[in-house]
């Protein structure tokens, strides 16, 4: 059960508007091509391990996400995912693995919590264990919004939903893209303990990208750092206290 | 599941009968009062002025009801703006995924719109075909479905394909038959009409609430809907693997 990425070049077209005169661009349109990876090779390949993915804005952290799920399809190299190609999406495939997006949220807006918990639970051919739900919507603190529409929720609240669907999925690799930006503290505490908990529990993958130290310094056994197209890995960090880990980290980054 | 909780869904939506119900109030005023005026004196080809009105009456509506809003409308713009992922990393074929989703949608307005259809019904009398009228009806928003889903996933490929959905659906208000019976153009209009996608979705099954369906163009129907599923598919099958993402590299 792993995660490889062998010899993966990456780039994407962008339009390019160049400085000459605006009607000159009008009709004409150039693209360029823009390098994000290039012969990358990467791995996660420990179960019941906690993965942090550091990196400035715009360093390829999603497009690596995206790359490892097959929403993007390498230029070159190969990519496999708990032993099958990404880019092909198999049904058996996608339901092994989970992945949240920052706040973009896959709940449909006019149901009720518990009625999306239904409704994905049949998209995931999945029952769902309900002492397992009942403890995620605790410590989530969800219980008081079960039967309300998702599209009331505050964004801690929606954030915690779509991850509580993703959890009861039970997948094999789980991947959250700054889950806790714009989470209130609570929030933020109560999806690290929900999240260490769940990989205790089920030794799934879970791979987290995110600005705030504090997120990977507290729930992460190994951190990766992306640099200009390159992946740096810190094997163990040194220090004890989460707070030693989180500057550790940064004087890093800087 | 998923065509019951997109029925839930839909009715639970504030505004989601005033909008059409008024598209339909609108269209039923200029319509009517234009082939009114028009047919006065003389008939318009076979539709003399009672004709016409019930053919107004159906065509109109049904293609309120086949002409449904929202997932595949946005399938564009989700793939533009790279919003695509939640639907590329479901564990569901997307097209099935949003037919399902769609019925769910036509069942509601259905529901809303019940007291139209029956007033309709009552004004234009029952014909012997009516019963079919729900069949034609999946038919025709499945085609609608297909056709808008299929020039969609051309964005993966182009960026701003949005202005082919665009086209589509300007040129299904002419060439649906909702607002002209289709019956009025000249011949070898109608017999090119007969292998496009746009009359099914208003036309036929207009002629099908009014009684006067040839079951000989049943088969075109049938080569139509499944071309359109195929090549839906096919489009999404293929050009999803070449998602470009056009934004949020970070």
């Amino acid at each position: 059960m792993s995660i490889e990425l062998t010899a993966v070049s990456f780039d994407y077209q962008v339009r390019s508007i160049t400085t000459a005169p605006w009607y000159r661009n009008l009709l004409r349109r150039k693209e360029v091509s823009v390098n994000i990876y290039h012969e990358l090779d990467f791995s996660l390949n420990q179960p019941a391990t906690i993965y942090g993915l550091l990196g400035k804005n715009g360093s390829g952290k999603t497009t690596l996400i995206k790359l490892m799920t097959g929403i993007l399809q390498p230029a070159s190299g190969r990519i496999s995912v708990l032993g099958e190609d990404p880019v092909k999406r198999s049904k058996k495939l996608l339901r092994q693995i989970g992945v949240m997006f920052g706040h973009k949220s896959m709940l449909w807006p006019e149901l009720s919590l518990q009625e999306n918990i239904k409704l994905f639970e049949h998209i995931y051919r999945r029952t769902y264990n309900v002492d397992i739900l009942t403890t995620k919507l605790q410590q989530l603190s969800l219980v008081e919004v079960l039967d309300k529409p998702t599209k009331t929720f505050s964004l801690g609240q929606s954030v915690k939903a779509n991850l509580l669907i993703h959890l009861l999925n039970q997948p094999k690799l789980m991947i959250l893209d700054e889950p806790t930006i714009g989470l209130d503290v609570e929030s933020a505490i109560a999806l690290r303990k929900t999240l260490i908990d769940f990989c205790q529990k089920t030794r799934a993958i879970v791979l987290i990208t995110s600005h705030n130290m504090m997120d990977i310094a507290e729930v992460c056994d190994q951190v990766h750092f992306v640099k200009s197209g390159r992946i740096e890995s810190v094997e163990a960090l040194p220090f004890q206290s989460t707070q030693e880990r989180a500057k550790y980290l940064e004087s890093l980054f800087l | 599941m998923i065509t019951q909780y997109a029925f839930i869904e839909t009715l639970r939506v504030r505004g989601i009968f005033v909008g059409p119900a008024f598209l339909i109030g609108l269209l039923y005023l200029i319509e009517l009062s234009f082939w009114s005026t028009a047919t006065n004196d003389n008939p318009i080809g076979h539709y003399n002025r009672a004709d016409i009105i019930h053919y107004i009456l159906w065509s109109v509506l049904v293609f309120q009801l086949t002409t449904v809003a929202g997932l595949t409308d946005s399938l564009s713009e989700y793939i533009e703006e790279g919003q695509i992922e939640r639907f590329l990393l479901l564990p569901k074929n997307l097209l099935v995924f949003f037919l399902q989703y769609g019925v769910g949608q036509l069942l509601a307005r259905i529901f809303l719109f019940s007291p139209f259809i029956l007033g309709v019904i009552f004004f234009s009398g029952t014909s012997p075909t009516l019963w079919l009228l729900p069949a034609f009806l999946l038919a025709g928003l499945i085609i609608n479905i297909c056709f808008t889903f299929a020039l969609s996933c051309l964005t993966f490929k182009f960026r701003d394909a949005y202005a082919f959905v665009i086209i589509k659906d300007t040129l299904a208000w002419m060439l649906s038959g909702a607002l002209i019976p289709l019956d009025l153009f000249p011949l070898v209009f109608q017999r090119v009409f007969q292998f496009l996608p746009f009359q099914y979705v208003a036309f036929m099954p207009t002629q099908v609430a009014l009684g006067i369906f040839n079951w000989r163009s049943f088969i075109p129907l049938l080569i139509v809907l499944i071309s359109m599923i195929l090549i839906a598919n096919i489009l999404w099958l293929r050009l999803s693997k070449s998602n470009q993402g056009y934004s949020n590299h970070d």
